[in-house]
């Protein structure tokens, strides 16, 4: 029989024989010295290898399979769970932040998406909203005799009507009801034909010839008409806003309403 | 795949291996490391797992050894002169050690590969696999190596002819 190849012999060592070839190559080995030197040489060979290789060897780190899916998620090996996580976490801080009153991304949702500012809380005083002022004064044929263009303003929490230059000896009437103050009343003619007459929810004043005469009706009354010349002219209502609407017979179909906003 | 089950029972040989290879444990930790995570883009059947590990493990050790600094520690496996002084019992180990990277760098790269995967108990038919020969060869190439390892590491001086 011809000698083993010593890659075969290496296989013996190895295992890596099939059943039928270890079991010729080990009858080989028996009877021939040559092989079986070749065999002694090369298991004393590996041998050596072996125990050089070993001291190389240092002590393996701790195996965690997290590290590396932690080292997956940081360098994007599963970049959808990361993508969805940080959408998710964003939404969070963005909700979060739009919840807390005065916050800055709460402003500007405010401010862009808002026509009215939100209710205030109870208890806290509301904002003054100004009555919006009409470019053009209502036409003169709706004013009362001898008063220039009227504005209605507000402020302070008072709807404030100005009566410039009314006509000399006007008479005028300010009624209130359900408020929670008095209508204020003041005029700059210090002349001694201007009378004052005021009780329960009225105020009259007459003779006024001269000058300004302001109306401050609270916005807390529930109703409040402010009449020149007996003729009702402005017309507050609680939640409606203040209304054009004198001289009675000459309103129908052309008022015009200052609300306000609050 | 249980990729935590596979972890586990991988990542020592793995790592053995790479140690061996480079001859520096930082970059045979990084090596294991970046093999597995890109394991887990994988869906391989559990068998080819390890072959699969090994060659990536091998292609990273080639990358590193390219692109890094260390290309000299990497490639030539010679322990660096320290410059601190050691203990003579670790100078010793220093010494066995150079001398056993000395004799490993002299073989050729897919020798290397035959001989430490061996060790880490791959079959022949995995070998010739992941180094890319017939499956028949690798006996006779394990024998050949064996003997040029042994020749190298017996040479007189070894330790100090290392590659710089």
């Amino acid at each position: 029989m011809n000698h083993v190849e010593e890659g075969t012999i290496q296989a013996f060592l190895d295992a890596e024989l099939a059943e039928a070839e270890r079991y010729t190559v080990e009858r080989h080995l028996a009877a021939c010295t040559t092989c079986a030197s070749d065999l002694r040489s090369l298991r004393e060979m590996d041998r050596e290898f072996r125990s050089a290789m070993a001291q190389l060897d240092v002590p393996a780190p701790v195996a965690d399979p997290l590290r590396s899916r932690r080292a997956a998620l940081v360098f994007g090996v599963i970049p959808v769970q990361l993508a969805r996580a940080a959408l998710l976490a964003l939404a969070v801080v963005g909700a979060v932040s739009a919840a807390i009153p005065g916050s800055p991304l709460r402003r500007w949702i405010e401010d862009v998406f808002l026509d009215e500012p939100e209710a205030a809380p109870q208890g806290v005083p509301q904002p003054v909203v100004p009555v919006p002022a009409p470019v053009t004064p209502p036409v003169d044929a709706q004013l009362p005799r001898g008063v220039g263009p009227v504005f209605p303003s507000l402020a302070d929490g008072r709807i404030t009507i100005h009566l410039h230059d009314p006509a000399p000896g006007v008479e005028v009437r300010v009624r209130l009801i359900d408020a929670d103050g008095e209508a204020a009343v003041s005029w700059s003619d210090d002349s001694e034909s201007v009378r004052r007459e005021t009780s329960s929810g009225e105020f009259h004043l007459y003779g006024v010839t001269v000058g300004v005469v302001t109306i401050e009706i609270p916005l807390r009354a529930r109703l409040a008409d402010v009449e020149v010349d007996s003729v009702s002219w402005w017309r507050f209502e609680q939640g409606a806003g203040i209304t054009v609407t004198g001289p009675s017979t000459r309103t129908s179909g052309n008022q015009t309403t200052f609300r306000v906003r609050n | 795949m249980d990729f935590d089950g596979l972890y586990r029972r991988l990542y020592p040989s793995l790592f053995r291996y790479l140690q061996r290879l480079t001859g520096d444990q930082d970059a045979a930790e990084d090596i294991a490391q970046d093999a597995f995570t890109r394991l887990l883009k994988q869906n391989l059947p559990e068998e080819e797992v390890r072959p699969w590990l090994f060659t990536v493990a091998m292609n990273l050790v080639r990358d590193r050894a390219r692109k890094s600094e260390r290309r000299q520690r990497l490639i030539n496996w010679a322990a660096l002169a320290r410059p601190v002084r050691l203990p003579d019992a670790d100078i010793e180990r220093e010494e066995s050690i150079a001398r056993v990277r000395a004799a490993l760098s002299k073989l050729p790269e897919r020798d290397q590969k035959l001989l430490l995967m061996r060790e880490e108990g791959f079959r022949y038919g995995e070998i010739a696999k992941v180094v890319g020969v017939a499956p028949a060869s690798v006996g006779t190439l394990i024998a050949r190596a064996i003997k040029r390892f042994v020749e190298a590491y017996n040479e007189r001086g070894t330790a100090g002819d290392e590659p710089r």
